[in-house]
């Protein structure tokens, strides 16, 4: 099964033993001689399989480009489930045979695709034998496909199609020969795009690459390649299209009037949507501008008081405590910008982020109430701290004592400080003030940020005459959680912004149907080096077909588009069947990243969801992964659950159009819950899809290593142990890599997949339970000493890349000595701030790479 | 909310909560639905239920009719019996009410039909290195 990888001298350990963490050392030799550094640099095409479980861990390949050739930076990312979080100490570079072959078929060095199942080398004859093979009554289907999920197409056409059907793939789309008959079953396929039908394919059209001229109109001829007699008349039968494909030469130029008073039209109407989309950008910039606005005012504010504060509060002021949420994220977002003034917070440009920061510095009850109210909007996206300071100062003093202890702590000591200052003075203001402040907080605590980055919780040294504050605050807290479900039952859908409505206008509305001549559109895709560009091919072969049929031009409104496709020296032209792409489907209300349908029905399809099973999808935003599921996957009970009230309403809204649409309701459940504290019971899940934040539009990288870890843990606590799998989508393949062996042997990855999404780089891992029902001492042993070290190598890339923490708290955080120990959310485990002498320098191992780690360890 | 979700939730994660399950169910609106029925859906699903729960979460609001308070000797070919769990599980919907935790009373309003389990910070355990909700 697994072969000898090539690259290594044919030598008795195949095995390597391996350290853990950031440095490697290696035990056996004579592999690894040639190398420098004494560490391997590994083919791309290798896998790393765990001796002990002999699973494969993961696949060189998932790994970035960068780090592709630093066995060490592979190794701390990954994780053998059979030693529980530890790193795997017997990895042995494997490749499969069948890669073997391949690449001995192959030049080596040139360039490998990032997926672990390998197809066949695409074959630039192979669409052409398809074409051949086909028979009189059937057609030449290609259908698009994100790249990444070519094989779950393939699946659904063969579960759909019969297991014998054969389907070429190509990099983003499929091509089959299907019978006519069956093509209204090939437009319910759930995990396509678009459909085309392919005319013609010539495999070596004999491009000579000097003049351009030339060349295009060796493109251009590609018009006259296909039947078009044949191929008009199915397209015309497929499409529906009753209007007239051959028209005469008089038809052509009534037809071309009344198109050029149809395209004026549509300019004009192009011009109206400008203006509204225009309009509509303005509107949000000023919002966000005057909030900006009075978040400066406020941080202002805040800063100054805090620094009067710290005057006069001991800092050793930590007892027992009630947890004032926000996370990290503010108080460093804080602090960072106290300490660096005028920077800009570069967390705070995320307008989701960046009233995290806000505090409300006016202790008058009037601008307190004003400002919940357009808060009320947004409660997430409000003030995750909102202290009432005092206001009668209008110095803004911005100062932060950078020497001061641990910077989280310090924020919420002025917190505290804040508070009873503000107690103390505002006394006569008594009710609302003191009790907006931590009702904020708490209220806030609860609407946590789906993104947050509490990982430690603040502790704040409370007296005792806060606690009844708090008590009371709780019981308010729920009302506030009720006043804001309250208003979201007032608008019961969300209506549909005015430019999202478009109605499709019939072409050529004037005359019956019958009469319309073809209006059409040539398009051309190039792929390979070539000396003429696409557009200019596009040109020419629009022409030549314009030439032979007299069709009219339009480049927006048409009825046909007819696409070039050059790849190197092949070219196929194949006319488009679906004009709408297939996945405009079941959802109506998009959120800030609702996941596309076909891309949804394609992890589902990953995730082999069977009848009878409870698929959960605890990050579900606008609902798009268990809407889908239920949609397609009959037989099966999906739950999906987000925390932010706005993905809770678009949920509603998406489930509740539905239903209306399909006369009967669909076996879905929704919950808002918090995705890191599930309310469900252990093992009551038998699959998890989910789309994970990548940290670009929502959330942040960083926040993402605790998020993915939290997340990770809840769903293998209500995962069936053994046969539970989840498939999980996300950008940041990193924090996923770093948070999966944190996971302490619950979980094991099968299969890490690339795909694209939106264009980002995304990958989609496949996750299988372990059956392991809780993790063992071992476990949770090996994970507090991975957190320990996640710390310092957090620590240490901060200053490195400044993962939005807050430039302070890498300088700070190091040297800080044993002071706050327990001060980190109670977890028991004091973090040596940077007090490990070993991982003094060994905390950058990643600045500097292995070899300096290599040598401390000498050292 | 329909049944089948309710029969996994739990309120375990709260402070002083041991098991948290089944939470009570407090319906005030509730409304009758149309699902498609997928007998071996059902069939599957009954295993993994909790099926006393279920009854019993299906008596508190009265839509209990058909169903034995047992589990069917043969359930898989009993198709009556298919036909009212999946009544039970599916078609009914609670609107707006509430689910009580059955240990610490800490009541978690449903809304248009979605609950909402949101816990605040001092309700709950403490995160620790292992699964926060898992001790």
């Amino acid at each position: 099964m697994w072969t000898t990888p090539k690259h290594f001298a044919a030598g008795a350990g195949r095995t390597v033993i391996l350290g853990f963490r950031h440095h490697a050392f290696l035990r056996s030799g004579p592999e690894f001689g040639q190398f420098g550094s004494g560490l391997p640099t590994l083919p791309p095409t290798a896998a790393l399989r765990c001796a002990r479980c002999a699973v494969q861990c993961a696949s060189v390949p998932s790994l970035t480009q960068s780090n592709r050739s630093n066995l060490a930076t592979r190794l701390c990312l990954l994780g053998c489930a059979c030693q529980g979080s530890r790193y795997c100490t017997e990895i042995s570079f494997i490749k499969m045979e069948s890669e073997q072959k391949e690449n001995e078929a192959v030049q080596e060095g040139g360039d490998v695709s990032d997926e672990v199942e390998r197809p066949e080398k695409t074959d630039p004859r192979a669409i052409g034998e398809l074409i051949n093979r086909r028979s009189a009554s059937e057609i030449t289907i290609e259908a698009t496909v994100d790249t990444g999920f070519e094989f779950m197409a393939i699946e659904e056409c063969r579960a759909k199609f019969g297991k014998d059907i054969h389907v070429v793939k190509e990099r983003g789309r499929i091509i089959f020969n299907i019978d006519k008959a069956k093509y209204s079953e090939v437009l319910q396929m759930r995990s396509v795009d678009n459909l085309f039908l392919v005319l013609s394919y010539d495999s070596s059209v004999g491009f000579q690459g000097s003049n351009s001229v030339d060349d295009i109109a060796i493109a251009a001829k590609q018009a006259h390649t296909p039947d078009w007699d044949c191929w008009l008349n199915v397209w015309k039968e497929l499409v529906g299209f009753k209007g007239i494909v051959r028209p005469t030469v008089e038809e052509y130029a009534s037809a071309n009037e009344r198109a050029t008073k149809d395209k004026e039209e549509e300019k004009i109407r192009q011009a109206e949507r400008q203006k509204k989309y225009k309009e509509r950008q303005e509107r949000h910039a000023a919002k966000r501008a005057l909030r900006k606005a009075k978040a400066d005012l406020k941080r202002a504010q805040y800063n100054f008081d805090k620094a009067e504060a710290l005057k006069t509060i001991e800092t050793d002021n930590k007892d027992d405590t009630v947890i004032v949420s926000g996370g990290k994220d503010i108080c460093t977002g804080v602090c960072a910008e106290t300490s660096l003034v005028n920077k800009s917070d570069p967390v705070k440009d995320d307008p989701i982020e960046e009233p995290s920061q806000d505090i409300v510095a006016d202790s008058e009850n009037d601008k307190l109430v004003n400002k919940s109210d357009p808060e009320k909007d947004d409660p997430i996206e409000e003030p995750s701290q909102d202290l009432v300071a005092n206001s009668e100062n209008d110095k803004l003093v911005n100062k932060c004592d950078p020497e001061k202890d641990d910077p989280i702590e310090e924020p919420s000591q002025d917190i505290v400080a804040d508070s009873e200052n503000e107690k103390n003075k505002s006394d006569p203001e008594k009710g609302d003030p003191n009790e907006e402040p931590s009702q904020d907080i708490v209220a806030d605590s609860e609407i946590d940020k789906q993104d947050d980055l509490v990982e430690e919780k603040i502790e704040c040294g409370i007296s005792a005459e806060h606690t009844d504050e708090v008590k009371v605050s709780s019981v308010i807290s729920p009302s506030l959680e009720d006043a804001e479900v309250n208003d979201d039952s007032e608008d019961e859908i969300q209506s549909l912004p005015d430019y999202d409505r478009e109605v499709d206008l019939e072409i050529d509305r004037t005359v019956p149907e019958e009469e319309r001549v073809l209006r059409f559109r040539a398009t051309c895709f190039r792929v390979g080096k070539h000396c003429f560009g696409s557009m200019e091919a596009a040109r020419e072969f629009g022409g030549a077909l314009q030439d032979k049929f007299n069709w009219v031009v339009d480049l927006v409104n048409f009825h046909a588009e007819i696409i070039l496709f050059v790849v190197k020296d092949t070219a196929q032209v194949s006319i488009a069947l679906t004009k709408k792409s297939l996945h405009r489907r079941n959802i109506s209300f998009f959120g800030p990243t609702t996941l596309r349908s076909t891309v949804c029905h394609n992890l589902l399809r990953l995730a082999d969801v069977r009848t009878g099973d409870i698929v959960l999808d605890p990050l579900a935003g606008g609902g798009s992964v268990p809407i889908e599921g239920a949609m397609s996957f009959p037989g099966t009970f999906h739950i999906g659950g987000d925390n932010h009230y706005k993905a809770m309403s678009r949920l509603y809204s998406n489930v509740r159009v539905l239903h209306e649409e399909i006369g009967k309701d669909l076996p879905i459940g929704a919950v808002r819950w918090d995705a890191r504290r599930l309310p469900l019971n252990e093992a009551s899940v038998d699959v998890i899809v989910s789309d994970l934040p990548f940290g670009v539009r929502l959330g942040s990288k960083a926040g993402n290593r605790n998020l993915y870890r939290r997340v990770l843990l809840e769903m293998a606590r209500v995962t069936r142990p053994g046969s539970g799998r989840a498939i999980l989508l996300t950008q940041d393949r990193r924090s996923f890599a770093l948070a999966l062996v944190g996971t302490m042997g619950l979980w094991w990855q099968s299969k890490v997949m690339s795909a694209n999404i939106g264009g980002l780089d995304a990958a989609v891992f496949t996750l299988r339970r372990t059956p392991k029902v809780r993790p063992d001492e071992a476990d949770l042993k090996a994970a507090a000493e991975l957190a320990k070290d996640q710390e310092k190598w957090r620590d240490g890339e901060n200053s490195r890349e400044g993962y939005g923490r807050g430039r302070s708290r890498g300088h700070q955080g190091r040297g800080r000595g044993q002071t706050r120990g327990r001060g980190r959310g109670g977890r028991g485990r004091g973090y040596p701030r940077g007090g490990n002498k070993q991982s003094g320098s060994g905390g950058n191992w990643r600045d500097h790479g292995p070899k300096e780690s290599l040598k401390t360890e000498a050292s | 909310m329909k049944l089948l979700t309710h029969n996994v939730l739990s309120s375990k994660c709260l402070k002083g909560v041991s098991v948290g399950y089944p939470l009570r169910l407090n319906a005030t609106d509730i409304k009758v639905v149309d699902v498609d029925y997928n007998s071996e859906f059902v069939s599957r699903m009954i295993p993994k239920l909790n099926y006393s729960a279920l009854y019993d979460a299906a008596q508190s609001i009265g839509h209990h009719n058909g169903l034995p308070d047992t589990v069917a000797e043969d359930y898989e070919n009993n198709e009556d019996f298919l036909k009212a769990v999946h009544h039970v599980l599916l078609e009914v919907d609670i609107v707006s009410g509430d689910l009580e935790c059955p240990e610490s009373g800490r009541k978690f309003p449903i809304t248009r039909g979605i609950p909402n389990m949101l816990v605040n910070e001092n309700e709950v355990n403490e995160i620790n290195g292992s699964n926060g909700c898992n001790n």
